[in-house]
């Protein structure tokens, strides 16, 4: 079985769609309060200069997120 | 009267204090949150008839959750429930907002939408349309630029006809069946109880057994989020129509400021720039208050009172309110700095930038900036580590501060260089701020284990679109957190500068015979093994903690002796005021063109002779020693005072000894090196 991409592993400027958000309870309800859910497109704009974390754009909503917690959103495979 | 209680609620970063702000006028008060270092905004005012207690509460996503804001902003609605929310949102984000928005309908009570920044929506193709807005929800909304005040009136006059919302989330019928089986008072209480255990809303046993059931299905706490997400897009999609602009202006600003190569250049040279602002910008005050403490003194030395008594109010009072004056100039302006950092978003960039590097300190990228603003000075530094959310962190970065070289202590740098290491004085000086970041660091590595740890420690983090701060705001604001540390710290400062003044004047005589000289030789003997011989020398240290500005005065005087104030007539003094006046305000505008110039070492304003009496008194082993001393020993009195406030009695005084035994440690040390060298 194939397992899905993390968003750790997306590459620059490419878009996914988030398929579920592990790791713990206060990490997932923090995306969620930033409207982060399941079904949200996401695109990784940037990272930092000294490679961690990354700047991913949800919407209109710039986030910064470490790429270990980034490797806890689960995208869909296309 | 009629009271209206009302409260400010909406995400960070939507405008909710420019908005009190554009409608407070004059009426502002800031305080504190009980218990809390969070910000409390609050302003009344009378509206037909009404009286109007307005409350700004703290940025929040959700009214779910741990952090201090989210649970300041929930007790509050649930312990003193206010007449009228006030639910500020981001028109160019309406989707993530109407979140909030949705579970605040949720409280049943009578509610406001304000839809702030239109403007910028505007400007990124968004065009939100209120009414449509309006009859979806069926609460007013208003329309509104709160940094030009555009429609805060509106908002103003819908307070008393605050309407609680119509619509409600659907949820999935097993929430709903639970919902109605508990028949709480208002569907958000219900959906709390059976989503999480929020202190103050302790839930039912049928709350928890309801819960259980919900979990085997859905953890209860995600199915009420994605409901509410879900309905917020289709409501967004129903109100909101955009066009596409292409790259947005944050994202030109980004491609610069977080660049691969040049983001890093960018930020130092943005903190260098904020640096000699302070610098240019607060030098020509302090020196007119230093001709207003002169004048102030002669009108005093001219009244003809007894010697001592005249001694007492030129030296102590008026020196003591110097002192505390003096610091003014400096911390306004770096507050400024700050409020506007925090407000534009930069803050959030430097966060972004540093992630990486302060991770091997375990600390957030961001606690940079209270680590760096400490070069300025240490005390608003100290205040600004509540940028940090994080109890623990802010408390490692506030004893890392002190380490950190303040301006004030580059004077006695500036003098002893200048005499015992002509030719190396910048790298001295260098070799010094270096020192002290490095044992601050240290610091912060070291107290890890011993310092309370948040459990929520994620490093997700908004990045905010770029926005001119509003200039009333940031003023205000400045100005505000400057009057605080002048109740905080005057009161040690003076006490402190009085106790100087009296141990210099016991017994009468001599100075070499007084009660100061006598402590200052006693300081000689756990200082000797520093080098450090002269009790002239050890005594500066004294005043020194009061504030490190006057170790150089402290030191003129020890060796000199004291000037001899002239007395002034009163027509006399007033022409110096107003000439002082001039040239301050004069050399505040000459300093606008210096801003680009190149910083450079400020020169040495020591009394002449002084430079002289400090070779004969030391070598240059000694001399180093001392500065190192002088670098860590302690934090200043105003800086302990900062310390006390944000975390208690136990914490300055581990600050205060801790620096004492490293101070103590450096500059043996550094004599013992010096002379095997």
């Amino acid at each position: 079985m194939e397992t899905n991409r993390t968003l750790a592993q997306l590459p620059l400027n490419h878009t996914a769609v988030v398929e579920s958000i592990n790791g713990p309870q206060p990490f997932v309800r923090r995306l969620l309060s930033l409207g982060v859910s399941p079904g949200c497109q996401v695109r990784v704009v940037r990272q930092a200069p000294l490679g961690d974390p990354l700047q991913v754009e949800i919407g209109r909503l710039q986030l910064a997120i470490r790429r270990l917690e980034a490797g806890q959103v689960l995208l869909q495979t296309q | 009267m009629k009271v209206l209680r009302v409260a400010t609620v909406g995400n960070p970063n939507v405008g909710k204090s420019s908005l009190i702000n554009a409608i407070a006028g004059s009426n502002l008060q800031v305080g504190n949150w009980p218990g809390t270092t969070v910000d409390r905004l609050s302003i009344s005012f009378e509206l037909a008839g009404v009286h109007v207690d307005w409350v700004d509460l703290p940025g929040t996503y959700s009214l779910a959750g741990a952090a201090s804001e989210e649970s300041i902003t929930r007790r509050e609605l649930l312990e003193s429930p206010p007449d009228v929310i006030v639910n500020v949102v981001d028109a160019g984000n309406l989707e993530r907002n109407l979140g909030l928005t949705l579970e605040l309908s949720e409280l049943g009570l009578p509610m406001v939408v304000v839809l702030n920044l239109v403007d910028e929506a505007r400007a990124h193709g968004i065009e939100v349309d209120p009414r449509k807005l309006s009859d979806c929800m069926g609460v007013e909304v208003v329309a509104t630029v709160a940094s030009t005040g555009e429609g805060c009136d509106q908002v103003k006059q819908s307070l008393t006809r605050a309407t609680p919302a119509r619509l409600l989330v659907e949820y999935p019928d097993n929430l709903r069946a639970a919902l109605a089986e508990l028949g709480e008072s208002s569907p958000w209480r219900g959906l709390t109880m059976l989503s999480e255990e929020v202190p103050g809303l302790p839930a039912s046993e049928r709350a928890r057994q309801l819960r259980a059931q919900l979990e085997l299905a859905q953890d209860p706490f995600l199915s009420i989020a994605e409901a509410r997400l879900k309905m917020a897009r289709h409501l967004t999609s129903d109100v909101e129509s955009r066009v596409d602009q292409g790259v947005s202006r944050s994202e030109k600003i980004d491609r610069l400021l977080l660049h691969p190569w040049l983001g890093l250049p960018c930020f130092l040279l943005g903190m260098l720039g904020v640096f000699r602002f302070t610098y240019l910008f607060s030098a020509p005050w302090i020196e007119f208050l230093d001709v207003l403490k002169g004048v102030l003194g002669g009108w005093v030395a001219s009244l003809n009172f007894p010697p001592l008594l005249q001694s007492f109010l030129v030296s102590g009072v008026i020196g003591g309110a110097g002192t505390v004056a003096a610091f003014s100039p400096v911390l306004f302006l770096l507050y400024l700095a700050m409020a506007f950092l925090e407000a534009s978003g930069l803050l959030a960039r430097t966060t972004f930038l540093f992630d990486q590097v302060m991770k091997w300190v375990g600390l957030p990228g961001r606690s940079l900036i209270p680590l760096l603003l400490g070069f300025g000075c240490n005390v608003p530094a100290v205040y600004s580590t509540r940028i940090l959310p994080n109890l623990g962190d802010r408390l490692r970065v506030s004893l890392a501060i002190p380490f950190t070289a303040c301006s004030a202590r580059l004077t006695v740098f500036v003098l002893f260089t200048a005499v015992f290491f002509p030719k190396n004085a910048p790298y001295v000086v260098l070799g010094l701020y270096l020192l002290g970041l490095l044992l601050g660091l240290g610091t912060a590595i070291l107290t890890r284990r011993y310092v309370p740890q948040d459990s929520d420690r994620t490093g997700i983090m908004e990045l905010p679109p770029y926005r001119f701060p509003s200039w009333k705001a940031t003023v205000r604001q400045a100005w505000l957190r400057t009057r605080s540390f002048l109740k905080d710290a005057a009161g040690p400062i003076l006490g402190a500068v009085l106790l100087v003044w009296f141990l210099h004047q016991v017994p009468s005589g001599k100075p070499e015979n007084s009660l100061y000289a006598g402590v200052s030789r006693a300081l000689t003997v756990p200082l000797g093994p520093l080098g450090i011989h002269d009790w002239r020398l050890a005594g500066a240290l004294m005043p020194g903690f009061i504030a490190k500005e006057v170790v150089v005065g402290t030191l003129g005087v020890s060796f000199l002796g004291e000037d001899v104030i002239q007395p002034c007539g009163l027509v006399d003094g007033a022409q110096q005021i107003a000439v002082g006046l001039g040239m301050a305000l004069k050399n505040t505008l000459l300093a606008v063109p210096q801003m680009l110039g190149a910083p450079e070492l400020p020169g040495d304003e020591s009394p002449s002779g002084l430079s002289a009496a400090i070779a004969r008194a030391c070598d240059s082993a000694g001399a180093l020693a001392y500065m190192v001393f002088l670098l860590l020993y302690t934090p200043c009195v105003a800086t302990v005072a900062a310390l006390r406030s944000e975390f208690g009695n136990r914490w300055a005084l581990f600050s205060v000894f801790w620096q004492m035994g490293v101070a103590w440690l450096a500059g043996w040390l550094t004599f013992l090196a010096m002379n095997h060298a």
